[in-house]
């Protein structure tokens, strides 16, 4: 709904020279100069976010097998189940790695992708 | 790589720019009361959107993004004044320069918009200088629809006890 009625107007016009707009004088030429010299800081950002995401990857790999280590020393509670449902539900190691490739692809892809808007 | 897709954008970017420039301008002159700063914050606004362009899909909506980034980028600036300096917001430098010193009704009405917070200011611009809807101007501002139209009449009680004091003299 517009705020439109005739009070409003009046007000309108009271603020018309507060609110003026600023006459351009070079600002938008200013700015599209600005806009369209060659920028590096987007591609160093892209650039470290890859080198930081490599280097995750290669400090998590070698910790897959403690991980796998410690889940497999996690004494659950008896339930009473049969012994094959328990088995079944075991986290395959593949999962494992699908998993933290998945968190470190996330993680990088938030950085590289976000916008700040 | 993409020419013509460069070139269109670079199109866009100008119509952006020298369409909205001015009233963004205006509007961060009015928040911040500082000429100098007020370019460099809609400098800032205008790279932002540009870098977002496509986040745009309806053109009547533009005008009300452009004034969504503004009014983030002066929050933004404001806090870091604020964590940087400790000063309370309405310490941040106010324009000095003598060049267009408001006189008479001008000033008056200049004083009783300054009388009002900067999200009151930027409330009573948008609606009633800017034609924005109140939840147009919510969106904007990124406030509950409630706060802007408290706002709104917030701004309109200063504009008309300024007014009965005028009728008066």
């Amino acid at each position: 709904m517009m705020v439109d009625n005739t009070e409003n107007n009046e007000f309108r016009e009271l603020l018309s020279d507060y609110a003026a707009p600023i006459s351009d004088d070079g600002f938008s030429d200013h700015i599209l100069m600005q806009a369209h010299a060659p920028r590096h800081t987007g591609a160093i950002k892209n650039l470290m976010v890859g080198i930081a995401a490599l280097l995750a990857t290669f400090l998590a790999i070698p910790q897959l097998g403690k991980l796998k280590h410690l889940l497999a020393g996690v004494q659950l509670p008896e339930l009473g189940l049969p012994a094959n449902i328990l088995e079944s539900a075991s986290m395959p190691n593949l999962t494992i790695f699908a998993l933290l490739a998945l968190l470190i692809v996330s993680v990088a892809g938030s950085f590289l992708f976000s916008s700040d808007v | 790589m993409f020419p013509n897709r460069e070139h269109n954008h670079a199109q866009l970017c100008a119509a952006l720019v020298k369409t909205h420039q001015g009233q963004i301008r205006a509007f961060l002159r009015r928040l911040t009361r500082n000429t100098a700063l007020a370019d460099d914050l809609a400098q800032d606004t205008f790279l932002r959107a540009f870098q977002n362009m496509g986040q745009v899909k309806d053109d009547t909506k533009t005008k009300s993004w452009l004034f969504q980034i503004a009014y983030r980028i002066f929050l933004d600036h404001v806090r870091k004044h604020k964590r940087r300096q400790n000063l309370a917001e309405d310490n941040m430098p106010v324009d000095d320069e003598t060049a267009d010193v408001p006189t008479g009704m001008k000033m008056d009405i200049e004083q009783a918009m300054n009388s009002l917070t900067p999200e009151q200011r930027a409330a009573v611009i948008l609606c009633l200088s800017y034609g924005f809807s109140h939840s147009e101007a919510a969106k904007a501002l990124n406030q509950p629809l409630g706060t802007v139209k408290s706002h709104v009449a917030r701004g309109k009680d200063q504009l008309r006890a300024f007014l009965c004091v005028y009728e008066k003299a």
